[in-house]
């Protein structure tokens, strides 16, 4: 089952209680953009998902494999995109060492087809967060979760991230988190974050 | 996850370690060699004490000339005194383990066949020791001066008649020759006088037999009573003391019986105090320095796993595992040791060779064991309990973590 089921998440921090009793399901296959004021609760819901926080109640029902883009970088800034792509593909014990063409075919997907040699630290930050999504896509996951990626971006970039989302992430669930309006195509189911409640946006 | 990988992954990995660990490193590497210094100055020191003293006869040795009878007499040593000297040190303490020998000697000097002139000096058993013999042979001549295999002494034939002694005849005795015997012995070394030629204390108790024509025991007695016979035959007594810490003890029970002693261990008077405190000094000297050491480098990688945290937490975030990343960083660790342990290992043999020339081999592997076995536990805390620490974190404690460290 590939389909992500919230049942009854509650998340509080000290007194604060930032998630209350949600319940949601999130098809597979399909686009969902989170919406929320800031400090509503969006990376702390994206966080239980990914495994990296518990709740306090409920339970994620899921066999979908997760993968999760951090609002921070999260590279080895003094190794190559090829070095930092290898360490990810390591992290699965079964894998042997690729073909370049299979790293560059991913870099193709994502427009930066000549950066496999590049020096992180010497990468644009629009550039940074390509070969983090090209780490995501090494693994072939059902669920891409993408915690504010266009935040740091300026128009263009942000307009050029969600095409490449849209593109190369055709086929995956996908649960982005973002405090923007007006920036996602309509292939994007949009939901509230309100009050530790989630809710379809046209719901409200 | 396979070895080739985590290799690889270890290696780019290591690629980020810090000047401050690679400084550490150079520094605790450091100390490791002066603490193979300090280990080297140490045994050599210890080996040269050990020669100087523990295994230098000299140093054993109480020579005993004379008996002071009184203030204003003293007396030659005769036949009685061996016995007396003994008694006095085992009353004293029966625990002291030593031995008595005898020098005997004939006043008068013996002519060859080719006219040189031989001093004899008799010596009890144990003096072979001091001649590097395990036995004095009779009818051997010992002296380091003589280059011949045999020779014949003419032995004077002695009468001891009212007015005193002559003699008129002489008798050939031949003798072998053995001049493998150090020039100076522990026995000779207050002695400026003509070179000793040395000869079993049976080989003495038949010339005197021969030249006095007499019984051995009867000589014995009426040299101890009556000395007619117009030498003196106990030359010197010596007392050969086990253990050099009793030398002292030994010389001042004869001194205050009577006797008059030279010994070299006069100069040395805390000797034993003075071993304990250099062994005390050197080895609090060198395990300062190895806690100072340690400390340091623990620290140092402490803080180089701190400034990893944030990589840890990446490697958690790409997937790895508490076990696998565990695996890394001690894969790492172990090779910073094993590279240290090589480096080691060839100041300890090279510094080693350059200052100890005895027994060489053990020493490395001594000097080996006390920079490695602390080396090996220093290793063990980083790798298991200090890297526990960190991997056990989670990935937003490690992020988070990192953050406030830079």
């Amino acid at each position: 089952m590939k389909d992500i089921i919230l049942k009854n998440i509650s998340k509080s921090f000290g007194m604060k209680k930032i998630l209350n009793e949600i319940n949601f399901t999130f098809e597979a296959g399909r686009f969902y953009v989170l919406r929320g004021a800031s400090g509503c609760g969006k990376t702390t819901l994206l966080n239980i998902i990914a495994g990296y926080y518990t709740p306090d109640f409920g339970e994620i029902i899921s066999e979908a494999k997760i993968e999760y883009l951090f609002q921070d970088e999260l590279l080895f800034t003094n190794l190559t995109v090829k070095e930092n792509m290898l360490i990810k593909l390591y992290s699965n014990p079964n894998a042997s060492e690729p073909d370049d063409t299979l790293l560059i075919s991913i870099l193709e997907k994502l427009n930066i087809p000549d950066l496999l040699n590049c020096k992180i630290a010497f990468l644009s930050g629009g550039e940074r967060q390509r070969i983090e999504l090209a780490n995501i896509l090494l693994s072939n996951p059902d669920v891409v979760l993408l915690d504010e990626p266009t935040a740091k971006l300026d128009t263009e970039n942000k307009k050029n991230i969600l095409d490449l989302l849209t593109s190369a992430f055709s086929g995956k669930t996908l649960i982005v988190s973002s405090h923007e309006s007006g920036l996602f195509p309509d292939t994007y189911t949009p939901l509230l974050l309100e009050r530790g409640k989630l809710l379809y946006e046209n719901e409200k | 996850m396979k070895m080739k990988n985590r290799n690889y992954v270890s290696k780019l990995i290591l690629k980020k370690t810090s000047k401050f660990l690679k400084i550490s490193i150079c520094l605790f590497a450091f100390s490791l060699i002066l603490i193979t210094l300090f280990l080297n100055v140490f045994f050599n020191q210890y080996l040269q004490m050990k020669k100087d003293f523990v295994d230098n006869d000299n140093i054993h040795i109480i020579e005993i000339s004379t008996f002071q009878v009184n203030k204003s007499f003293s007396r030659e040593l005769n036949f009685d005194d061996k016995n007396i000297i003994s008694k006095l040190i085992t009353d004293y303490n029966k625990e002291i383990d030593f031995t008595v020998i005898n020098e005997y000697q004939l006043n008068f000097g013996i002519e060859n066949d080719s006219g040189d002139v031989f001093f004899l000096y008799g010596l009890d058993d144990f003096g072979a020791k001091f001649l590097n013999k395990d036995i004095l042979k009779d009818n051997y001549l010992y002296s380091s001066s003589l280059n011949v295999d045999k020779t014949t002494l003419n032995i004077p034939i002695i009468q001891i008649n009212e007015g005193g002694l002559s003699s008129n005849t002489v008798q050939p005795v031949q003798f072998s020759v053995d001049s493998d015997i150090p020039s100076k012995t522990p026995l000779s070394i207050y002695e400026t006088a003509l070179e000793q030629t040395y000869i079993s204390f049976n080989t003495y108790k038949h010339l005197i037999e021969r030249i006095y024509n007499i019984k051995w025991d009867n000589f014995v007695s009426k040299y101890n009573t009556d000395n007619k016979f117009g030498i003196q035959a106990i030359y010197k007594i010596f007392v050969y003391v086990e253990n050099i810490k009793n030398v002292n003890t030994v010389a001042k029970i004869l001194y205050e019986n009577g006797y008059s002693t030279n010994y070299t261990f006069k100069s040395f008077d805390n000797f034993d105090q003075s071993i304990k405190n250099t062994i005390f000094i050197s080895g609090a000297l060198i395990t300062l320095v190895f806690i100072i050491a340690s400390i340091y480098i623990i620290l140092s990688f402490n803080s180089y796993l701190r400034v990893q945290q944030k990589d840890m937490g990446i490697l958690k975030h790409y997937g790895y595992t508490k076990q696998q990343i565990r695996k890394l960083y001690s894969h790492n660790i172990n090779i910073i040791f094993a590279g240290m342990s090589i480096f080691m290992l060839i100041i300890i043999i090279g510094v080693t060779m350059l200052l100890i020339n005895t027994q060489l081999i053990k020493y490395i592997f001594i000097i080996s064991a006390c920079v490695y076995f602390p080396m090996f536990i220093i290793n063990r805390i980083i790798s298991y309990f200090m890297l526990n620490i960190y991997v056990k974190k989670d990935i937003y404690t490690l992020l988070k973590s990192s953050k406030e460290f830079e």
